[in-house]
């Protein structure tokens, strides 16, 4: 790792004589979940008119709404290469960690080897506290086949990849049954808070287990439940979308007004798809968050009512109670401990 | 109530009875350690994390994790009702120091300062995973989940340095002539040479002399089998139980447990916790 003053600096410690370097904003086809990639490659989730809508809440929907929309969550980089050697030269936007977060998380990009459907973890690197501009040399592993989860909390606002000159890059698809993706839709625990590394999220877990494409549309603060929101799910093509929309609503009687309506929306669009409904993660027994679940359970039963192909996730049934201590880093955002659980659950429902 | 009067100015846990459902802490952090720590959290660095024991439950579950730019303002009006009396954890970071460290509530309300020194006192020493490197908050590391299920005292004495065999004998853990129920010593990343060989017999002379009971942890990746061999013949004549913890990094857990870079994560503390809780128990027939 080398930190640098300008993404232009020539490197000191890293030898990149026989590099070539490569702007992977040029090559939308390398990242996988942008839910821009047709167009340009700066990881915006959410269209204006939904980033508008967060004025008509809170003040920080408003702030975080401007500090993620362009994180890549739940973004892989993937690509089958023949230079031994790569060379990652980043200028992220923000430069110092997140109270809740590691900086592996929030600024991590979370190196695995794809060996058939197996992911094998490498590494993982950022550039730490106090810096936003750094190059690292990562060695590729023998079948050159690499997936690497982007940061969970940062934007990147330039991304080379340097390869030995007169080697390839090449695309890295799914397989062509796993290609339509698996949808995620939530708050800050969704977006990644608090696993120890981007590739930890239980989107990123699901997408690694099930080694199919996801899209994370997750916004920290930003999970309103919204009808523009339901629409813009409703014009995506996919697997299953999973709705962990509960604890961004703040306020019971909003929740009550709106879980339903949403949902009721997106299935409009998809009549058939599964779609898995989560109750809150809460685990300190915040009182009002058992109404919410309340709230949850009857969209869902009113699903099954409908003989729709939903799903209900209880988050706390998954843990004993005297495990709240440490499913969490706090009242809801997820160890890993806690991410893989939820992961594993997930995927035994989609494997159904 | 300034918690630093209370108990010397050192780096641990605090534990005191509240009955207000709303109360503010004033903390000031000095000697933040610059460095690299991609893999441990701001709050471990150098905020604070608060627990509480739910009253009617009897379990321990998180208030909030604060950084040290934070004036802690503690808002449990949405778990508990006014004038409840509870318990509260209070742990601080692991590389900086506190200058401050007020609980602040109004006089209606009070606040009552709990000394543990009754419960079972267990010695925790180590290296880095020990001493909380790669934790997002202090409240996980194994040792302090071992604290609050075990309900004792923990003691912790650890290096984040490789050469940490070595620092812990310099420490000479006898010399305070306290004595332990139980001492806890990793084992990880020993180099084998005959310093080492040599501190390390010593160290585990001087656990034994001052704990009732020694366990020994230790996870290894299969490149390094060997090194059990030898950990086993080094201790082999010591009066100590030796765990071996290496399924953290199998091919089940270690995507869950480990950064990759030698590091384990929350998820690995809280694997390693189960493993030494049902150890102790077992033991120690400690009724839990």
């Amino acid at each position: 790792m080398e930190h640098l003053n300008s993404i232009q600096d020539n490197l000191k410690t890293i030898n990149d004589d026989d590099i070539h370097y490569l702007d992977l904003f040029d090559y939308p086809e390398f990242f996988y979940g942008n839910v821009n990639n047709i167009e340009n490659t700066d990881f915006c989730k959410y269209p204006k008119i939904i980033q508008e809508e967060m004025k008509e809440y809170e003040p920080i929907a408003i702030r975080e709404m401007n500090n993620y929309n362009s994180s890549p969550t739940g973004v892989r980089l993937r690509f089958n290469t023949d230079s031994k050697r790569l060379i990652f030269k980043v200028e992220l936007k923000r430069k110092w960690d997140y109270q809740k977060l590691n900086n592996l998380n929030s600024s991590g990009f979370d190196v695995y080897c794809i060996d058939g459907t197996s992911y094998i973890h490498q590494e993982v690197f950022s550039p730490g506290h106090g810096y936003n501009i750094f190059a690292k040399e990562i060695t590729t592993p023998e079948n050159g086949n690499i997936c690497i989860y982007l940061p969970s909390y940062n934007s990147i606002n330039r991304f080379y990849i340097g390869i030995e000159k007169d080697c390839k890059i090449n695309e890295l698809n799914y397989p062509k049954n796993k290609q339509l993706p698996i949808i995620f839709y939530g708050n800050s625990v969704t977006q990644g808070a608090a696993a120890s590394r981007s590739g930890n999220s239980f989107p990123n877990i699901v997408s690694r287990k099930l080694n199919r494409d996801i899209v994370n549309l997750s916004c920290s603060s930003c999970c309103k439940g919204t009808q523009n929101t339901a629409d813009l799910i409703g014009s995506m093509n996919c697997h299953a979308i999973i709705i962990d929309y509960t604890q961004n609503a703040y306020d019971t009687n909003i929740f009550r007004n709106t879980h339903e309506r949403f949902y009721k929306k997106i299935r409009q669009y998809h009549p058939d798809i599964p779609i898995i409904l989560l109750t809150t993660a809460n685990f300190n027994f915040w009182r009002a968050y058992n109404d919410f679940d309340v709230i949850v359970e009857n969209t869902y039963n009113n699903a099954i009512f409908r003989s729709e192909n939903t799903f209900l996730i209880n988050q706390k049934e998954l843990f004993n109670e005297d495990e709240y201590d440490y499913v969490a880093v706090d009242k809801s955002h997820f160890t890993d401990y806690g991410m893989f659980k939820i992961a594993e659950r997930i995927c035994d429902i989609i494997r159904e | 109530m300034d918690l630093l009067k209370i108990k010397e100015k050192s780096k641990g846990v605090y534990h005191f009875k509240i009955n207000a459902n709303r109360f503010q802490i004033h903390y000031k952090v000095t000697n933040i350690k610059e460095g690299y720590y991609p893999h441990l959290g701001v709050t471990a660095r150098e905020g604070l994390v608060l627990l509480y024991k739910h009253p009617q439950k009897e379990l321990w579950a998180s208030i909030e994790a604060y950084h040290n730019s934070n004036l802690g303002y503690v808002n449990m009006s949405h778990m508990l009702s006014d004038n409840i009396s509870y318990e509260v954890l209070l742990y601080t970071p692991l590389l900086s120091d506190l200058e401050e460290l007020i609980i602040e509530t109004d006089d209606e309300h009070h606040i009552e300062y709990i000394d543990d020194n009754d419960n079972p006192q267990i010695l925790v020493c180590g290296g880095s995973t020990s001493f909380g490197m790669g934790c997002t908050t202090v409240s996980l590391m194994f040792s302090n989940i071992l604290a609050r299920k075990l309900v004792a005292n923990i003691t912790n004495v650890s290096f984040d340095d490789k050469d940490y065999i070595r620092r812990l004998r310099e420490c000479r853990i006898t010399d305070s002539h306290n004595k332990y129920a139980v001492g806890i010593i990793e084992l990880n990343e020993i180099d084998f040479d005959e310093k080492s060989s040599t501190y390390l017999k010593e160290l585990i002379n001087d656990l034994n002399s001052c704990c009732d009971i020694t366990i020994g942890w230790y996870y290894l990746e299969e490149a390094t089998a060997v090194c059990e061999e030898v950990l086993k013949e080094e201790v082999n004549n010591a009066s100590i139980i030796l765990k071996d913890v290496s399924h953290i990094l199998n091919d089940e857990n270690r995507d869950m447990c480990s950064y990759g870079n030698g590091y384990i994560n929350d998820s690995g503390n809280i694997l390693i916790f189960k493993e030494l809780f049902s150890t102790i128990c077992e033991v120690t027939k400690w009724n839990i």
